[in-house]
């Protein structure tokens, strides 16, 4: 791949070293959490293309467009069917039908999480599931943390179960042309399991311990579910377009469509169903009012990466990355598997995730040749996925889920400390981790 | 015209070390909804009003917005047991520190711009060190310019 690059690196300078040292000053100052990642990660592309590694087209083509796409069609969906109450409307009715008793309440919150976190992102999912949260243990008077701590894990758990549920399954899926049910069928079995072990878990920590009084239950009994619905209308539009957008998901791998045009085509339908039949004026309105919802940031965060990668990719630095990493497992498969599904585990337990999959990615397709064709790397796209999304797990920076959830038990009095999470947590994400080993191991390898 | 030309000088003030306890019944007393908080010096740190006190009554999740509707929910009792919590809480803890101040010798449409961008119907009006010298409401503007067309 070094014949790619650019003719004229600026001041005559290896292209090699200059791009290695864009990534890691980027990725180093993004750790550093005191700048914008997206600001960094746009600078950093820039200066790939100023400084002559790469031409602009070159960037442009790096870019994963059906990541991108996939991204901002689900945030359209997503800031529009919030508004109909509905997340809250089922985390209510969860408590309810665990009778307010506390150890219930918090399964089926975890529960309703997992589930929203592997349809739609998890911050979102937190960002609507924390705050009725809190309001549940207020009237329990119980303390929030077990909560919101099962809530984080359960959010990350969820998101790997599907090509939606977490971004750098977006991300693998739309590089190794995994479809939506490839996932379904390869790592959701497995979901439910570490969910269940980490319920057991939390339930040994915390469970045994939660207790409220029977009045306190009554009060969780009289939330009024139907309440919280907030627009009729919407909810209907909004059920069904997502029911249209899932079952297109299902079925876009066999006519040959990509998740992001699926994702796309139902944002677009939604924000027709929105406002159909109100006049032009409220139209615009309300079409502004979404798309300031949309979060922008993330998704110049993605470009910015995907062309500072590509950058480093067409100087045949990830080629050398690969070839190393193989050196280093003999070019033993199961070796590989396991070295890739544990280093990003931890790896993702300490830095964004993001910025390590899109890294990731460009190196784990250089090792076809080596194991014999794209459809022997299977395994390897699994073991990044399982390893990524729940390595998230592992500390209380290790997803953005993780500190948005951190941010409310703060305001709300009820601080998370990172040593105390720490402490909880990455013992449990090893443990999800070998389950995940076990799993590769017994399914693909054995 | 200045803003002292309209500025009421006679203020009500708060304490900094008082605790709520004791500021509330003043504040009803006196009827007013908005006291600047003031250090010995005379110094302004801050304002309390009955609505940054409700504010601190409500649970966080509520105020910040993420949780801004609360129709669903049966009566908890949040507030109650927040109101009793919140008795012995000083007035720093309950304040707003973000300050709508003008100099005593800004224009009228500078103060007049700066409460109507502001949450509060009135500015306090200081001097260089930031001592109290006044407060500015939109009626005494509207009562300075009266008064200045010949309309009293």
């Amino acid at each position: 791949m070094t014949e790619q690059h650019a003719s004229s690196v600026i001041f005559g300078l290896d292209p090699l070293w200059l791009a290695v040292s864009i990534l890691l000053v980027v990725y180093g100052v993004i750790m550093l959490e005191k700048f914008n990642r997206a600001v960094l990660a746009l600078l950093g592309a820039g200066l790939m293309i100023l400084s002559g590694v790469i031409t602009q087209q070159q960037a442009v083509a790096g870019i994963d467009f059906n990541t991108i796409g996939l991204l901002t069609g689900m945030m359209v969906i997503v800031a529009i069917s919030q508004k109909t109450g509905m997340f809250q409307y089922v985390a209510i009715r969860s408590a309810k039908m665990a009778r307010g008793e506390p150890w219930k309440v918090l399964i089926m919150l975890a529960g309703v999480t997992a589930i929203f976190s592997a349809f739609l992102d998890n911050v979102t999912t937190v960002l609507l599931i924390a705050p009725v949260t809190l309001l549940i243990t207020d009237a329990l008077g119980v303390r929030p943390y077990p909560y919101l701590f099962a809530q984080i894990l359960a959010s990350n758990i969820g998101g790997t179960a599907t090509l939606i549920g977490d971004p750098p399954n977006i991300m693998i899926g739309s590089a190794a042309h995994l479809s939506f049910m490839d996932f379904l069928t390869h790592l959701a079995p497995l979901i439910p399991l570490v969910f269940l072990v980490n319920i057991l878990a939390i339930w040994w920590i915390f469970g045994r311990d939660l207790h409220a009084e029977e009045e306190k239950q009554r009060i969780i009994m009289a939330f009024d579910e139907n309440e919280a619905i907030k627009d009729v209308p919407l909810l209907k539009k909004s059920l069904l377009v997502l029911g249209l957008v899932i079952a297109g998901f299902s079925v876009a791998h066999n006519f040959h469509l990509e998740p992001a045009s699926i994702a796309m085509f139902g944002a677009a339908l939604l924000l027709l169903l929105q406002t159909f039949g109100q006049p032009l004026e409220a139209k615009d309105h309300a079409y502004e009012g979404i798309m300031a919802e949309v979060e922008w940031t993330t998704i110049f965060f993605f470009v910015g990466l995907f062309v500072v990668v590509t950058g480093v990719e067409h100087t045949g630095a990830i080629n050398w990355l690969a070839a190393q990493t193989l050196h280093l497992t003999d070019g033993d498969f199961n070796a590989t598997v396991a070295a890739i599904l544990w280093i990003s585990a931890i790896a993702s337990a300490l830095v964004d995730n993001i910025p390590f999959v899109a890294t990731m990615i460009p190196m784990i397709a250089d090792m076809a040749d080596s194991f014999g064709g794209e459809s022997a790397l299977l395994p390897l796209w699994w073991a990044l996925a399982l390893g990524a999304c729940l390595g998230g797990n592992g500390s209380l920076i290790g997803a953005s889920a993780n500190l948005i959830v951190a941010g409310f038990a703060q305001r709300a009095g009820h601080p998370i400390t990172f040593l105390v999470f720490l402490k909880h947590a990455f013992g449990l994400m090893l443990i999800s981790i070998a389950m995940c080993h076990v799993y590769l191991y017994m399914r693909y390898l054995s | 015209m200045r803003a002292k030309d309209v500025m009421k000088t006679e203020v009500i003030t708060a304490r900094i070390d008082e605790p709520l306890c004791q500021l509330l019944p003043h504040m009803r007393k006196v009827h007013l909804r908005m006291l600047p908080v003031v250090d010995h010096d005379g110094v302004v740190r801050g304002v309390i009003s009955t609505f940054s006190i409700l504010e601190h009554l409500l649970p966080s999740y509520v105020t910040s917005g993420d949780l801004s509707d609360l129709s669903f929910a049966p009566d908890i009792d949040l507030m109650r047991a927040h109101f009793a919590d919140q008795q012995q809480s000083n007035i720093t803890e309950l304040m707003e520190e973000a300050l709508l101040v003008t100099p005593d010798d800004a224009a009228l449409a500078v103060a007049a711009a700066l409460i109507r961008h502001g949450k509060h119907e009135c500015a306090m009006v200081v001097d260089e060190q930031q001592r109290l010298l006044g407060v500015i409401s939109a009626g005494d503007i509207l009562n300075g310019l009266a008064k200045a067309c010949g309309n009293d």
